[in-house]
């Protein structure tokens, strides 16, 4: 496996290397390999699948224009989807400035005790109760748990303090625990997916 | 473990949802639109200048020379050629442009353009190819090689088409390559040599 992915990466920089000359095979390549993580990280914020498609398209096309400024060895799919989630959250800012902007600023205690499972539930399903939330909830969420910004990185995208993303986050998270507890006797009676 | 923890050690099975093949065609053009067709608008004003610049010169110097007048003549019997029924004369007057003319004229160019769409004889055609390749910055010498490409048939003519434009690194030849190199029917040395000619295209950008 090791000996694999080492062989992937080498091919991965030597893409990388391409593009940067603007080679049209080599920028077909790097967005075949990882198109669907770009998609699918575009998609669980707009929830549109036209919107999702062209952020993703917009992702790759702004990506491969600047190019230049990643490192050979860069994650480069990483680099893509951020550039991807940045530009669905402008599409977030630009069509729902409701939500942003009627946010509590009312602090939510940090001493509330995070609910622990036993088992983890499956992230399957764990993202699934995160769709179930409001987007003021769903959108940091995603950014928090599964693009791994941090709160900085998010008020900063939404434009909002850093306190308010924390306490919003909080909120989010309470929610979807409670949503987690509720809802688990749903997921384990059809297949267990043994994650 | 965190849930965050739990989340990005599996952030993989996240990914389920599909990137349709109807969305990565529409990226392909796309790409291809933004980031591979060269701008045209310098180019064109560049070339309108050299040419503005030069009649202006001419109408200084004002003079209209008996070798001038000679040239005219010249280009008339060449159009007369290139146009004739027999594919000998027409061949005759693709030599003589190619010998004697270095500057680009319209009129001839657009004249040898026709015969490389429409000639019936494949090595009028062949030595056309040879005589466009004097202006490789031509915009409409390129697209016309394209053009050429993507319609025809004959196969000494198909490589002498292919072979230039690997010359001229057109990346627009991507698209009539792969055609060619996806029909069936194509003879083994032309698919032989678009294959060569894409590999070159593709390390050259």
């Amino acid at each position: 496996m090791k000996a694999n992915q080492s062989t992937l990466f080498l091919k991965e920089v030597e893409l990388i290397k391409e593009c940067k000359k603007n080679s049209y095979a080599a920028q077909m390549q790097l967005y075949n390999m990882h198109k669907r993580q770009v998609y699918n990280a575009s998609w669980r914020i707009l929830k549109n699948k036209e919107d999702a498609e062209d952020a993703m398209q917009d992702a790759f096309i702004k990506g491969f224009q600047k190019i230049e400024q990643v490192k050979d060895d860069t994650n480069v799919g990483a680099w893509f989807k951020r550039i991807a989630v940045n530009l669905s959250l402008d599409l977030v800012r630009k069509r729902n400035k409701n939500w942003l902007e009627n946010i509590d600023e009312f602090e939510v205690e940090e001493s509330v005790e995070e609910l622990k499972l036993i088992d983890y539930p499956s992230v399957k399903f764990i993202k699934s109760c995160i769709d179930l939330l409001d987007e003021k909830y769903r959108v940091i969420l995603i950014l928090y748990l599964i693009e791994d910004y941090n709160h900085r990185e998010i008020s900063e995208q939404l434009n909002l303090k850093e306190s308010t993303v924390r306490n919003q986050y909080r909120r989010g998270k309470i929610k979807l625990m409670e949503l987690l507890q509720k809802n688990r006797h749903y997921e384990f009676k059809g297949t267990h997916s043994g994650e | 473990m965190s849930l965050k923890e739990h989340i990005q050690g599996n952030r993989d099975l996240l990914d389920n949802e599909e990137v349709s093949s109807q969305v990565d065609l529409d990226f392909a053009n796309r790409l291809k639109q933004e980031l591979h067709i060269p701008k045209k608008g310098r180019l064109i004003s560049l070339k309108y200048l050299a040419v503005a610049a030069s009649v202006a010169l001419l109408f200084t110097l004002g003079k209209i020379t008996i070798s001038s007048v000679n040239k005219q003549k010249d280009k008339t019997q060449l159009l007369a050629n290139l146009t004739d029924e027999s594919a000998g004369t027409r061949l005759e007057g693709v030599y003589h442009f190619d010998e004697k003319y270095e500057v680009e004229d319209v009129q001839i160019i657009n004249t040898l353009i026709s015969i490389l769409h429409k000639d019936s004889n494949a090595n009028v055609k062949i030595a056309t190819i040879d005589a466009l390749l004097k202006f490789p910055q031509s915009e409409s010498v390129r697209e016309s090689f394209i053009k050429a490409l993507e319609n025809e048939s004959a196969p000494l003519v198909q490589i002498k088409l292919i072979k230039s434009l690997s010359i001229l690194r057109e990346n627009r030849a991507q698209e009539p390559l792969e055609k060619i190199m996806n029909n069936q029917e194509t003879l083994p040395i032309v698919m032989s040599n678009a294959s060569l000619a894409m590999a070159k295209i593709s390390n050259n950008n």
